[in-house]
């Protein structure tokens, strides 16, 4: 009895006086706030909303302001309601969404809302420059196409629609180096968010000066740039006053979101490939070295020396769950029945359907489509229908066609002769064993589930242990805090019989783009 | 007041119905039997079944309307078409019939392709060979059943083996036996060519007459089991699909039906005989003498919204019993909600394959143009208006055979929804109208039973004497214009597709 107080003791101890790390995730509909220890548990969280604007078509913008608010609300909540002690917050890491370009004046002062990554306002200015430049010196720099939702864009617009903007904007930031910005008063860019900016040099990871030029943007407005898990300032009074954060508390530079989350899920090894499966979907492969390819994304990872080749796809949860909200009454019906989630009664239906829907495929385009087709007039299709075929071939069909938006990705990945070893799932997706499952069998590949479901602030906070010493290196860090709950290995033969159908998915966009353009332009 | 009695042996029930020479319903009665599917795709029926159901449903129509047998003047008969009825030498049935919708005989089909030629079947027959047809469904028994087919004496159609019941005679007329594929159409008679090629006798077939025409009286043996009077005159009648559309006044130039049942049937009149070269709508012979029909055949028209409402409508249902009504009723109203055109989701309705116009029994169906704006209504309403286009594309091959198209008369369940009918007149630009017909094909029959018996002339004359319009939908031209750029592209879809069903099917195998 006395030994088991002892322990209680100790451990209450160790929880009070252990180190801890935070990690800040700067989402587009929340921000979320997590306290981990050093084993990667999560001891708290908060997540608090805010909003997104549009204020005209192709105008998707956000009020950095509103993220700090909401950042140090989240903050305020855990240190009030929990047993934690500032104290033991050891380091900060933030991440937060990619492309933004938020303009600052010397004071601090956001001088406008930033055009969030959805935002297609540059759409001429695009086409503008490439008949200018051609793509092929952009690409040749930055790894990447030259799209409007991309904070080069953005910039430019700024100073063509709003030049008084342009002329006091000190620096332009990210959306996790504002929030650096706001805790500590460090002007930062880092490597993984470095993509964003056509003029970041992907081989190099500096600025590169004549495409600067080129493209018109003042080079002194772009701030320096840091390695991700670099300490570059403290928390200063003033945000400790905000947040109730100790004064002198580390932060390090963070990154990009997904960037982080592909950390968070244990990957830093060449190969490794993070499979998302949220709202949207997606895959990031893990390389050594920058290696582009025109319908994919690249970028720096968080992890020196490494780069990520990114794919990301609309067909995901977001998907299932318009057919849950739309079509799946008689499941919903039955959730309120039995208490059993309607997700998991469709899953349960979509298992007896043989591999492949029985020839029923799916295009899972709702809302466009992004890598590798990029293709904004891109729509859902059901295709090969008959009368013997209902809702569990459709509920199937879907997850299928995710899948095969995924195999997309990995496949125009290797057109380049990247190597997609085994995938690493993140995401609501991860929870169905089901839909894992197709993946693994559609890919032919072995895909691997992490226990922690906060993989995204989990790697920011990596980034503030690594960066603060108290974990030796990231092999240690992901050794101690990631641990693998599930292996789905692949079938083969099915692989085999779903790259028939995958030929066929192939297909029907081919044939059926020109007409999905049409039908939008009615 | 003379009294006309129309009979028709349909696939789920024969339906009897006892009309005064007006039309007007007096009495009516169904007598349903069973559909037997001994392997996935067959489905056969026993034919005393039907005569079961029929002398039944004539005995309890006669004791419901309480009015002497002997006011009776004429019986005409319609039924489903195409299925196979064989006889030996006594007359007895020699197997149960293979119906209508029975898939067996594709095999079959190509077999009498290549024996005929493809081009010389239909510039005789006016038609491709199909597994619906009978002359596919004799073949089959030819080629499976050989001790059966040796003792063949008589080959008849569900609707003459009951008026052979009836009367002792065999006979049938042309249009039913047009969907035989057996007979000339332009000429109007047995083909001996195709007859002989195939390897039946002439001696198997009945007598052929045109609808109208008496082609026999009411024996005693059936008049003890029916209640008719001894010696009442049995007309031709005609094929459910030619009776339907006399019982809806599709009897002149211009008129055109449009019907939406299972499956969806556009119907043309027509006094010269037409026949389309690629076989993708049937020219039959009509049931108004010396003229012809023209049909296409969308396969799953009702079909579809029924698929739709079993899958994805369980709300609808539950909500249509608590308030006593039909969940199609609350489906129309969401679909209504929603504007033409579905906002951009267009839906290709070949659930079970299609007949017009692309003659594929691979095709699927298809939800193009889905994203996340679209709900539930969309849907519904996405899968109505493929029904209707695929109707659009058997009017438009009927309009290129230069039959001219002035009204277009809704009926089936989907003439029921208003929704349907002013999406019909929207996407075809035409008026579209609704009659007092009720009873369908077997008002058809009792109006040629009153040709026949005398009490009317001809068949237009006796239609223009019962049948009435009583809805009128006039087209939205605004809307046309709409629909008719996503009709373009509902075109465009199959022509892109084709070749992925043909893919599927193979990996499927």
């Amino acid at each position: 009895m006395v030994k088991r107080i002892h322990e209680y003791i100790k451990k209450g101890m160790e929880m009070k006086m252990g180190k801890l790390l935070l990690g800040i995730d700067i989402g587009t509909s929340a921000c979320k706030v997590a306290v981990f220890d050093l084993a990667g548990r999560v001891i708290a969280q908060a997540t608090k909303e805010y909003k997104v604007y549009y204020p005209a078509p192709g105008f998707v913008e956000q009020n950095p302001e509103e993220w700090w608010e909401a950042i140090c609300k989240a903050i305020q909540e855990i240190l009030n309601s929990s047993e934690i002690s500032a104290d033991q917050i050891a380091g900060i890491g933030i991440d937060g969404q990619s492309w933004s370009a938020i303009p600052i004046d010397k004071n601090g002062r956001v001088l406008y809302n930033t055009p969030i990554w959805m935002d297609t306002r540059a759409s001429d200015t695009c086409k503008r420059v490439i008949d200018r430049l051609g793509i092929k010196k952009i690409f040749e720099v930055s790894g990447n196409s030259f799209e409007p939702t991309y904070s080069t864009p953005k910039i430019i617009w700024f100073k063509e629609n709003m030049p008084e903007v342009y002329k006091n904007t000190y620096k332009f930031l990210q959306s996790n180096s504002f929030i650096v910005y706001r805790l500590t008063g460090a002007v930062t860019q880092e490597l993984s968010q470095g993509y964003g900016l056509h003029v970041f040099n992907m081989q190099t990871g500096t600025y590169d000066e004549k495409l600067c030029e080129e493209l018109g943007i003042d080079l002194d407005k772009l701030p320096d740039i840091y390695k991700c898990h670099h300490v570059v300032g403290v928390v200063s009074e003033k945000a400790a006053q905000l947040t109730g954060l100790k004064i002198g508390t580390p932060v390090v530079a963070g990154g990009l979101d997904a960037a982080c989350g592909t950390l968070g899920a244990g990957v830093y090894k060449v190969g490794q490939t993070q499979e998302q499966g949220g709202q949207a979907g997606g895959m990031s492969i893990c390389l050594d070295s920058a290696i582009a390819h025109p319908k994919l994304i690249l970028g720096y990872h968080v992890v020196p020396e490494l780069w990520l080749l990114q794919g990301g796809t609309v067909g995901g949860g977001g998907t299932i769950k318009w057919f849950r909200q739309e079509l799946a009454g008689y499941e919903v019906e039955q959730e309120k029945l039995t208490g059993v989630n309607a997700f998991k009664i469709m899953d349960s239906e979509a298992e007896k359907i043989n591999p492949g829907s029985d020839g029923l495929i799916f295009l899972p385009y709702m809302s466009g489509e992004r890598s590798p087709i990029w293709d904004k007039h891109a729509k859902g299709v059901f295709f090969g229908l008959g009368f013997n075929k209902g809702r569990s071939h459709m509920i199937r069909a879907i997850l299928e066609g995710c899948a095969y938006a995924l195999q997309h990705n990995i496949k125009t990945a290797e057109e380049v002769d990247v190597m997609v070893g085994e995938l690493i799932a993140m995401g609501g997706a991860a929870n169905s064993s089901l839909w894992t499952q197709i993946k693994a069998d559609v890919t032919g590949k072995v895909i691997k589930v992490p226990t922690s479901d906060t993989a995204t602030t989990l790697g920011a906070a990596i980034l503030a242990g690594v960066g603060t010493g108290l974990y030796k290196g990231f092999e240690e860090a992901i050794e101690k805090t990631v641990c693998i709950n599930k292996v789905y290995k692949p079938d083969m033969t099915l692989h085999k019989k779903y790259n028939e159908y995958y030929k066929i998915y192939l297909e029907l966009y081919e044939k059926l783009k020109d007409t999905m353009e049409k039908v939008s332009l009615i | 007041m003379a009294y006309l009695l129309g009979v028709d042996i349909g696939t789920s029930g024969t339906k009897t119905v006892l009309f005064d020479e007006l039309g007007n319903t007096i009495a009516n009665d169904l007598q349903e039997y069973p559909l037997y599917q001994p392997e996935i795709g067959w489905a056969e029926q026993n034919p005393l079944d039907w005569w079961k159901a029929t002398y039944t449903s004539i005995n309890n129509v006669i004791l419901k309307s309480k009015i002497d047998s002997n006011e009776i003047k004429g019986v005409g008969l319609s039924g489903q078409m195409h299925g196979a009825v064989i006889l030996d030498h006594q007359n007895e049935v020699l197997r149960k019939s293979i119906i209508w919708c029975d898939q067996r005989s594709s095999k079959e089909c190509e077999e009498i392709t290549e024996i005929i030629g493809k081009q010389r079947l239909i510039e005789i027959t006016a038609n491709p060979s199909l597994t619906g047809f009978t002359a596919s469904k004799i073949r089959w028994i030819q080629n499976n059943q050989p001790e059966i087919f040796s003792k063949t004496k008589k080959i008849l159609l569900p609707k003459d083996y009951i008026r052979f019941m009836l009367t002792g005679e065999f006979a049938t007329e042309v249009s039913d036996a047009s969907g035989m594929q057996y007979m000339d159409i332009a000429n109007r008679c047995w083909s001996e060519e195709v007859i002989s090629k195939l390897g039946i006798e002439l001696d198997m077939l009945p007598k052929l007459y045109e609808s109208p025409e008496v082609t026999g009286v009411i024996h005693s043996k059936a008049a003890k089991l029916t209640g008719l009077k001894v010696g009442t005159p049995v007309v031709g009648g005609a094929g459910d699909q030619a009776a339907g559309a006399i019982g809806n006044g599709i009897v002149k130039t211009g008129v055109i039906s449009s019907t939406i049942g299972t499956s969806g049937v556009v119907f043309a009149y027509s006094d010269s005989v037409t026949i389309d070269p690629k076989g993708r709508v049937h020219t039959f012979c009509h049931a108004v003498p010396g003229t012809w029909h023209i049909m296409g055949v969308t396969q799953a028209a009702g079909l579809s919204l029924q698929w739709f409402r079993n899958h994805f409508c369980r709300e609808e249902i539950n909500t249509a019993e608590l308030i006593n009504t039909d969940p199609y009723i609350l489906m129309d109203k969401a679909a209504h909600c929603t504007s033409a055109g579905s906002e951009g989701l267009i839906y290709l309705p070949y659930l079970m394959g299609e007949r017009t116009p692309h003659l594929d029994p691979k095709a699927k169906a298809v939800f193009f143009g889905l994203s996340a704006k679209h709900g539930k209504a969309h849907l519904i309403r996405a899968v109505m208006e493929g029904v209707v286009y695929s109707l659009k594309d058997c009017l438009e091959i009927i309009r290129e055979m230069g039959v001219e198209v002035s009204e277009v008369r809704a009926s089936g369940g989907g003439g029921k929804s208003p929704l349907w009918r002013q999406m019909q007149s929207d996407i075809f630009g035409t008026s579209i109208n609704t009659t007092n017909s009720s009873e369908g094909p077997a008002l058809g029959a009792a109006i040629l039973a009153g040709v026949g018996s005398g009490i009317y002339k001809n068949v237009p004359q006796a239609c223009d004497a019962i049948i009435r319009i009583v809805t009128s939908n006039k087209p939205d031209m605004m809307l046309n214009n709409k629909y008719n750029k996503y009709y373009s592209l509902y075109k465009n879809l199959y022509k892109s597709l084709e070749h992925n069903y043909k893919q599927l099917v193979a990996i499927m195998e």
